[in-house]
Order: C-alpha cells, then sequence, then structure tokens
C-alpha cells in the first residue's frame, strides 16, 4: 500500500504496515498510527517505520442520547458518526473541513472548526481515551498529564483506542447561513468579531488573487426550519487522477465564480449541514487537481492584531506564489487541553500552495514571520517549519517529550526535534 | 425486520457488511465467531446503528462431520439458536502460510474455507426450502476462478465451494424467492492478508456496499471491485500450455 499526506508532500512511500491490535508486537521499527491520512505534511508519515492502520477498528460502542455522550473506537470517522447521531438531532462539537477524518486523527492532531469561540478545539470535548503504549494498554481520563500530552499528540504517544466524547443537540440538520461581503482586511475581521456573538459558526474565505482585497465572511446556525429547503443528495464527483488545473488563470476564475455566487446572497438562506461544513467533499481526491507534485498547505494563528494580519497577507500577495483558497477563522479564548495544541486566541489563517521553490521560500519567510509575531504554525498541515522557530511556538514540547513512546515516530518529529 | 445469521463475523469484511445492513433497517442479528469479546464490541456498535437485537456465540470453523474439532458448538446447535432467518452470511476464512507441502495446512484451510462452508450451505438450504425464502451471501474469492501457485491450497478450497454454490443454486430454482450470492472479492485489506502485497487492493466498507447492492438487486456471482470480472476472465481465457509458463 501506498502511504501518503493529502498533500502529497512530501512523498513517502513506505509501505510496512499492521493492522491496529490490542498490544503492540515486538518489532525494531518505529511505529506510526495511520487513519484516513487527511493530514498535509508530515505528521502522518514515517520513513523506515511501521504504520498501524486503524481502518479495522471502527466501531461505534456507545451512544447515550440523554447524557451526549458517544464512546468510540479510534478508527470510526466523523462520516459515520455524522450520519448516526444527526438521526438523534446530536452533532460533533467540533468539526474540521471534511468528515473523512478518524476520530483517532482528530484526537492527536486536535483538530479546530469553525466553532472555537463556544466549543474550543476536538480534545476540548473529549473526555477519556483508552491508549496502547509499548508498556501497555490504560485508560486515561481528562486531568491526567498523560492525557494532555495525547490530546495533539500527533499520535507520538502510543495508539489511541478508544475515545468517550461529548457531544451537543442541535434543533434540526440544517444550517441557516448569512454571508457577507467585505472589502479590507479591518473589516474582516470586524464582521468575523460580530458574527461570533450571533452565530456558533463561522468563517471567512478570502481572495487574494484579485487586483484589491475582498472576503466573505460566512456564519452559521442550526436550525429546524425547512422552508423553502429541499435536501438533494448528490453523490460524490471523484477527480481521476494527477492532473494540474491549478494555475493563475484557472484560480482567478474560480475565485470570481465563488464570489459572485456567494455575493448575491444577502439574507439568511437554508443549507444542509454536509454542505456547509464540508464543501469540498463534493469532489473526492480533490488534492489531486494540484498535480503530482502536491500542495503545501500552510496554517498559521496570529494574536489578535488586524495589523500583523494585514502584514501577513500582504507577504503572500507580494510574491509569486499562487494562493489557492484561502481562509480565516476566529480562535476563541477558550484554552486547548494538549500539549501541543495549535489553538490559542487569535486570527488563524489557512492558505494552499502549489509546491514550487517560491513556495518554499515564501513558506520560510511566512514562518520566521509568524514565529516573531508570537503565532504557532499548525503542525497537522506544516511540511518546511524548521527547529529553531518550532521550539519558540511550542515550549510545551519538553513536557512532551516525557510522554513520547520510544517506539513512535513520525517524519515530522525526526525534522523538528531529533 | 429482517434475521441477519452471519458465521465469520469477525472478519472485516462481515463487520463492514452487518453495520451497512444495521443501518438499513433494524434487525436481528445472529453473529457466530472464534473472539467473543470483539463479538461483544460488535454488538454494541450494531446496537447503537440500529439493530434490534444481537446474540453472540464463539464458534470455529475449523471442523469435521459438522463437530468442532475444539468441541465448541456444532452446525446443529449454531442452527437450533434461530428459527428463521432471512440473510445467512458466510465470511470466514483462513488463509495458509504454505501453498503446497504441508498437509496440515492443507487440511486446515479445506476443513475452514469448504467443508465448514458445505455443511453451513446446507443446512441453510434445508432451512430456506422449509421456510420458503431466504438469501445465502458466500463470500469466496477471485482467486476461485483458476488455480495459481501462490494460492495453492487457498484457490482449491475456495473453488470448491464456488462450484457447490452454483450445484446448490441450481438445486433451488424452483424457489424464487431463495437466492444463493456469490461474492468473489478480490484483493482486500484486512486482518486476514495485511501481511501480504496484492493488487489494485480495495478495502472491506467497498466490498460492503457491493454486496449490499448485490442483496437488494438479487444478484447471482458478485465480483468487487467491479473490474475483476473481467481481469479474471482475461484470466480464465488464458489456454493452460501458455499459463503453466506464467509467473503471478
Amino acid at each position: 500500500m501506498k502511504f501518503t499526506s493529502w498533500g502529497n508532500y512530501p512523498k513517502n512511500l513506505n509501505s510496512c504496515y499492521i493492522l491496529s491490535k490490542d498490544e503492540l508486537p515486538i518489532l525494531n521499527l518505529p511505529f506510526l498510527p495511520y487513519g484516513k491520512g487527511r493530514s498535509y505534511g508530515d505528521v502522518c508519515l514515517t520513513r523506515h517505520g511501521c504504520y498501524i492502520l486503524t481502518s479495522n477498528k471502527n466501531f461505534i460502542l456507545d451512544l447515550d442520547p440523554q447524557n451526549l455522550l458517544l464512546r468510540v473506537e479510534a478508527g470510526v470517522t466523523l462520516k459515520t458518526i455524522l450520519e448516526l447521531i444527526t438521526k438523534h438531532n446530536l452533532f460533533l462539537p467540533v468539526v474540521p473541513g471534511t468528515q473523512h477524518v478518524t476520530v483517532g486523527g482528530a484526537i492527536a492532531n486536535d483538530i479546530h472548526g469553525k466553532s472555537h469561540h463556544l466549543h474550543g478545539s476536538f480534545g476540548n470535548n473529549v473526555l477519556s481515551l483508552k491508549l496502547t503504549t509499548s508498556s501497555g494498554t490504560k485508560e486515561l481520563c481528562e486531568n491526567s498529564q498523560e492525557f494532555r500530552a495525547t490530546i495533539g499528540g500527533l499520535g507520538l504517544t502510543g495508539l489511541i483506542q478508544e475515545a468517550v466524547i461529548k457531544l451537543i443537540r442541535i434543533p434540526g440538520t440544517t444550517i441557516s447561513q448569512i454571508n457577507k461581503v467585505t472589502l479590507t482586511v479591518e473589516e474582516t475581521v470586524s464582521v468575523l468579531e460580530e458574527l461570533s456573538s450571533s452565530y456558533t459558526y463561522t468563517v471567512s474565505w478570502l481572495d487574494l488573487l484579485s487586483q484589491k482585497f475582498r472576503a466573505i465572511v460566512m456564519g452559521g446556525n442550526f436550525t429546524d426550519s425547512n422552508t423553502g429547503y429541499k435536501k438533494t443528495e448528490k453523490p460524490a464527483l471523484s477527480y481521476p487522477f494527477f492532473f494540474k488545473i491549478i494555475n493563475n488563470v484557472t484560480l482567478k476564475i474560480l475565485n470570481e465564480i465563488y464570489f459572485l455566487l456567494n455575493q448575491r446572497k444577502h439574507t439568511e438562506f437554508l443549507v444542509d449541514y454536509k454542505k456547509f461544513f464540508f464543501p469540498l467533499d463534493i469532489i473526492d481526491n480533490w488534492n489531486r487537481a494540484y498535480g503530482i507534485d502536491g500542495f503545501i498547505q500552510w496554517q498559521s494563528v496570529l494574536p489578535k492584531d488586524a495589523k500583523l494580519l494585514k502584514e501577513c497577507i500582504g507577504i503572500i500577495k507580494k510574491s509569486e506564489c499562487v494562493p489557492c483558497l484561502c481562509v480565516l477563522k476566529d480562535f476563541g479564548s477558550i484554552q486547548p487541553k494538549g500539549l501541543l495544541s495549535f489553538p490559542q486566541a487569535g486570527y488563524t489563517l489557512a492558505v494552499d500552495f502549489p509546491v514550487s521553490y517560491d513556495t518554499f521560500k515564501l513558506v520560510e519567510e511566512l514562518n520566521k514571520f509568524v514565529a516573531d509575531a508570537h503565532g504557532k504554525i499548525y503542525l497537522a498541515k506544516d511540511a518546511l517549519l524548521k527547529k529553531k522557530e518550532f521550539l519558540k511556538m511550542y515550549p510545551e514540547v519538553n513536557d512532551f517529550v516525557k510522554y513520547k513512546d520510544r517506539n513512535f515516530c513520525s517524519d515530522l518529529w525526526r525534522r523538528l526535534v531529533e | 425486520m429482517k434475521r441477519i445469521v452471519c458465521f465469520g463475523a469477525n472478519s472485516d469484511i462481515a463487520k463492514a457488511l452487518l453495520r451497512k445492513l444495521a443501518e438499513l433497517e433494524p434487525s436481528e442479528f445472529f453473529l457466530f465467531g472464534r473472539q467473543i469479546e470483539e463479538l461483544e464490541r460488535q454488538k454494541n456498535d450494531l446496537i447503537v446503528l440500529g439493530a434490534k437485537e444481537v446474540q453472540c456465540y464463539r464458534f470455529d470453523a475449523e471442523m469435521k462431520s459438522g463437530q468442532n474439532i475444539f468441541h465448541n458448538m456444532s452446525i446443529d446447535e449454531c442452527f437450533s439458536v434461530f428459527d428463521n432467518a432471512d440473510y445467512v452470511v458466510l465470511a470466514h476464512g483462513y488463509l495458509p502460510s504454505k501453498v503446497f507441502n504441508d498437509l496440515s495446512e492443507a487440511e486446515r484451510t479445506f476443513y475452514v474455507n469448504c467443508l465448514s462452508f458445505i455443511y453451513i450451505i446446507e443446512k441453510t438450504v434445508e432451512l430456506f426450502k422449509r421456510q420458503g425464502f431466504g438469501k445465502l451471501i458466500s463470500i469466496t474469492s477471485v482467486a476461485a476462478d483458476r488455480g495459481r501457485k501462490k494460492l495453492g491450497y487457498y484457490a482449491a478450497a475456495k473453488a470448491a465451494v464456488d462450484s457447490f454454490l452454483s450445484a446448490i443454486r441450481q438445486s433451488v430454482a424452483e424457489y424464487p424467492d431463495i437466492s444463493i450470492i456469490t461474492v468473489k472479492p478480490g484483493f482486500i485489506v484486512t486482518k486476514m492478508t495485511s501481511h501480504i502485497r496484492g493488487p489494485f487492493p480495495s478495502t472491506p466498507e467497498f466490498v460492503a456496499k457491493d454486496i449490499v447492492s448485490a442483496i437488494l438487486k438479487n444478484k447471482q456471482v458478485v465480483y468487487t471491485p467491479w473490474f475483476w470480472r473481467y481481469i479474471m476472465l482475461a484470466i480464465k481465457l488464458v489456454p493452460e500450455s501458455l499459463f503453466r509458463k506464467m509467473n503471478f
């Protein structure tokens, strides 16, 4: 089997793997749990190692709709969970931009979503864990230090077997969405904050390719009204092979279409939750559109200061690179539980870049900027961070090392720590 | 409500298939498998997904004359725990570590992959004839289509089941509500195959989806993924004089 990350960069074709077990075998290779391969850089890759596939551990063990609790095995995807719990009018407090991720991966990367200002990150909603390490299997509860290391622990503290997750109750499965067009960075940021007070889910889409800055800020709330809304189940399309269509020209056209389509909608309208949260899931393997060379998703969080954000966007616009799919979100002040968790109060900007020499140069510059501004780079998407910057962004790593399993290692860990 | 019986419920394909069936409608499940602890976990999963009732039994398919050589449940005992069934799924299997020159491996392969299938198929058909309806889903393999040196005993045992199924299918032709479904998966990444490499790997979920659509559309022989039908057709058409020299 071929193991890649979603960005197809870096390449790693190591093919030794085992299926998830209750005990770890004795092997002279470093292990790394592998779920759906939806993280971007090298966090889910290990050279000369052995992957532990969690796909066979996909049981939902218990659902308690009264107490809003769900106990699942680590290999269950969020899609499976959502399809089940939406029938009971329940929802996960935190969902990322795709539903094809496993619970294990969501915990190990402490993923966040559009509702950070209310629900925190995924780890904030995990109550307990079952973890298999080289020394055996144990239950971890919320306040232990080992639990904190495992949340956002990049799969290096051991193999997550089971988790108990807190759920939220929703009135219905449709989302009432509102779109607002903004034309400056300051305006975008203030509209984003304004919407955060009345909407559970907020996100903004930026167009960094057009001459003038423009953005669409979106807010959404679950609603039980279904008036004027017909649910249509569309089959997923698939991008069949690696063929690069992303470039300066096609992207400008795509951005223009997207902007025009969303600009027209002034008042609140209804959409299905899948379309609101997982717009890219309608095309399977969309990462192939970046060609065989792959792409880098760069995501950082900057302190709440529109000036810093503007400067950062300035660096991107000045470069020769093609910034595709720029997303800006607002992180609230809820502290993450994990030692290596990414979220902190501030603005988080995510941008995709096709792999090229210019991209490497730009990302290096951006990383330096973020490190100096006391921001952080998201490790689940990182492929190019330097050791020095990493230590500055994640000082808790010295604490984390104590809980890292000696038999687990990833390429990211080799690059940043060893 | 459907009553679903599954042998080898621990196998990855069965797991995926049962989940799909549980989501389809609230049903009753009878699970037979070797690892009872795993089955208990599976029970929770199926109940959460909407199953009405799930019962688990320890069952080992390595048997002689319908009696388990490890002296747990015999086939008759298995069939006495339910009085009727809509679907019977046979999903257990054993991939031998040797392909030739090991009689004990050959015996084990034939007990698990062939003889136990034949016992269960006969009992099932007897039950189906009595009740007048039912679907038997039997998972064999694309390897059954033509013996290859890399899959000696395995291919032979699967081929025997394959041929027996087609015989049974003829024998129940006068019962319109009984169908015998042969499922032939290609290379699927499961517990059984986790130590080997195969061409065009696919997932148990994909196979499960194909099986469910086969059940609903009343198909007889399903290759999954679909393209294996044509690959195997091509392999079957190769003349023996050429085939014996081929190395795959």
